[in-house]
């Protein structure tokens, strides 16, 4: 999915208030598409390309154990609704958002689009929350001149705003697919707020397996220290920081963030290259380290010799450096001997 | 008085100016779109170019035929609609030429500079006779059968025209001094050393190592024009290319016409597209229609870090994510 190709076609936003349970509480829904100009079109079509395409968005696909109506209007909406039809799936749409939230939930602006990316059709679902502002505007009085304030409660979706709950649907042999965004907590979540928007509401769940794509950019990132790195003092630098990585409180695993963070400059873009070749995402993946649990308490350095070195990856950070020497590369471990014994 | 000059003067000049009257919408009409097919052809074909247009006044019409002694002067005066394409360097005459064959019905061709005489007063350039192509479905089949006139001028070449435009109707009927001749010789010598200099100083600067921004250029230029009619600031182009001159390999620099041409092949639609959304909007990034945005976008594909890291020295980085969130590719890493 090529998102710089993105464009918005029709536009309809449904206000969804939070639900407190108070008698009469309900959306706000409109009757029509709203109307839009050149600006308005390309505001929505770049907050969009932003929050799915950078390190927040997730491939999705519909979970068939879900009850939510999100992927059968979508489904039909890909179909070539007219656009009364894809008013009133909206409005659906709007009402199953109400009905799904619960308190804890903020209210906003539930907003569809129909639009095209790659030149085929979309469906682009947002939800908006809204935010707060200041104005100021000169005006002069009695020859004085002065900036008058005003606070502005109605905004929705402002130029800072980089991520947001947006999904992006396409139609993929019959069934809608597509990408996902979340400004709460990521896709791996552990809790009910962060389950809501991808979960309850949409209907949908992650395309690939949290734990099988977390091996697969272990394994690839490993690869690629051993085949494509020459020095080992460097390659044992990497291999630390993507254990740090791996065990840090982190939801997602961001290859093109871990390259920039801790790769030297010449070896980023080969790393990009090589994790994009072995057709993994360089963006973002949700990570779950179930399948790679025991590869990340322990490390392992082998020789040509046959000599092989393990340990705690704690230890063998803290006591074990690497360094090439023109004899070979040199391991040096700083550390009390046990004991020395057969095998 | 001769027979010629009683003809002519006792030519009903009323009948002749209302006829030219009349007609002189058409002309207008037609000077507009043959100003428009050259443009478009030049930009098709990523040839730099401005292109102005004229219908002939009566004032001049009249003039000619009375100058002239034309007995038939609405078969005789073939440049009532005119256009002329001014391209800034002599290199650039040649494909301007084939633009106007691929694009109009050429009925004759005439190289001026070749033909005129060293001391001649008169135009230089490539001129030619032509007609519209016939469109299929309709639209200006009043003025597919009219005949106009089109001039490719170099800058030198344009300036000499309007002086000696000027110059020709002072000494016309007369025999010029020798004096005067001496002086035309000069200034047509002028003209062409000019556009010889202005085209060797260029493909200097093309050669040299130190201005690697300039050849990249102008091998960018010819993309972007085939893409859209927005003009670009080569104020913002000096300082973008740069940077962006950092983030190419030795191996990038020397085929670097080819990448770039294979890369905007492929990605030509999604181009043309981008610039239609972005044409009317008044809040788009300065940026985005320049030429040597289309390096930014391969780069952002080809080594984001690099540029990201090479812009952040001189740019403002907001400038850079807007248009890697407009290609579809955040740089939020």
């Amino acid at each position: 999915m090529d998102l710089g190709t993105f464009i918005v076609e029709k536009l309809i936003v449904h206000e969804v208030p939070r639900r407190t349970g108070g008698d009469g509480e309900k959306p706000t829904l409109s009757d029509r598409c709203s109307p839009l100009d050149v600006e308005i079109r390309n505001f929505f079509q770049e907050k969009i390309r932003g929050t799915l395409g950078g390190g927040e968005g997730f491939d999705i696909v519909p979970d068939d154990a879900s009850d939510s109506p999100v992927p059968e209007h979508v489904a039909k909406i890909l179909g070539g609704a007219t656009e009364s039809d894809f008013v009133q799936r909206s409005r659906e749409i709007a009402g199953h958002l109400f009905a799904s939230q619960t308190g804890v939930n903020s209210p906003g602006l539930l907003t569809l689009i129909r639009g095209k990316v790659d030149g085929h059709p979309c469906v682009v679902v947002l939800k908006l929350e809204k935010e707060q502002g200041i104005r100021a505007h000169l005006e002069g009085k009695k020859g004085q001149q002065t900036f008058a304030i005003e606070h502005l409660k109605e905004l929705f979706l402002t130029g800072k705003t980089k991520v947001f709950k947006a999904a992006m649907f396409v139609a993929d042999d019959g069934a809608p697919a597509g990408r996902a965004s979340d400004d709460q907590r990521g896709f791996h979540p552990r809790t009910e707020i962060a389950r809501f928007f991808l979960a309850r509401f949409l209907g949908c769940r992650l395309r690939d397996d949290p734990r099988v794509l977390t091996k697969r950019i272990f394994d690839a990132s490993e690869a690629f220290f051993n085949e494509e790195v020459t020095e080992p003092e460097v390659r044992n630098r990497y291999a630390m920081a993507l254990m740090v990585e791996m065990n840090s409180a982190h939801s997602t695993f961001r290859p093109n963030q871990f390259a920039s963070t801790h790769l030297r400059h010449n070896d980023r873009n080969r790393y990009r290259e090589f994790v994009e070749r072995h057709g993994l995402p360089t963006t973002t993946i949700a990570k779950d380290t179930d399948l790679i649990r025991t590869r990340l308490t322990q490390m392992q350095v082998d020789f040509s010799s046959g000599i092989k070195l393990f340990g705690p990856r704690e230890q063998m950070e803290k006591k074990v450096s690497v360094k090439s020497t023109s004899e070979g590369d040199e391991v040096r471990i700083k550390d009390d001997i046990e004991r020395i014994h057969g095998r | 008085m001769t027979s010629n000059e009683s003809t002519v003067a006792s030519r009903d000049f009323r009948c002749i100016a209302e006829r030219f009257l009349d007609e002189l919408p058409t002309y207008e009409r037609l000077a507009t779109e043959a100003e428009r097919t050259l443009l478009a052809g030049a930009r098709a074909n990523g040839v730099p170019c401005e292109v102005k247009s004229r219908a002939k006044d009566i004032t001049s019409f009249l003039g000619k035929v009375i100058r002239k002694q034309l007995s038939n002067p609405f078969a005789q005066v073939r440049d009532r609609a005119g256009v002329r394409a001014i391209v800034m360097y002599r290199d650039f005459i040649d494909p301007m030429r084939d633009v106007v064959r691929d694009s109009f019905v050429v009925l004759s061709e005439e190289d001026r500079t070749v033909k005129i005489g060293p001391a001649e007063l008169g135009y230089l350039g490539v001129h030619f006779d032509a007609k519209l192509k016939p469109v299929s479905g309709g639209g200006n089949t009043d003025l597919e059968d009219l005949v106009f006139e089109i001039q490719i001028h170099t800058r030198g070449q344009s300036a000499w025209a309007e002086v000696s435009h000027d110059l020709l109707y002072k000494t016309e009927g007369a025999e010029p001094p020798k004096a005067l001749e001496r002086q035309v010789n000069r200034a047509q010598a002028l003209t062409e050393i000019f556009d010889e200099e202005v085209s060797r100083a260029r493909a200097g600067l093309l050669e040299h190592e130190g201005h690697l921004e300039a050849r990249l250029m102008s091998f960018l230029e010819p993309h972007y024009l085939r893409l859209t009619d927005v003009p670009h600031s080569p104020v913002l182009s000096g300082e973008v290319l740069r940077v962006l001159r950092a983030t190419l390999s030795p191996d990038d620099v020397s085929r670097f016409p080819r990448l770039i041409a294979e890369w905007v092949e492929e990605r030509k639609t999604k181009l043309s597209e981008l610039y239609g959304l972005y044409r009317e909007d008044s809040r788009r990034n300065p940026l985005l229609f320049q030429p040597e945005t289309l390096l930014i976008f391969n780069r952002i594909e080809a080594n984001p870090f690099s540029l990201r890291d090479a812009w952040a020295e001189r740019l403002p980085n907001d400038l850079l994510e807007d248009l890697a969130v407009i290609w579809g590719t955040p740089l939020d890493f």
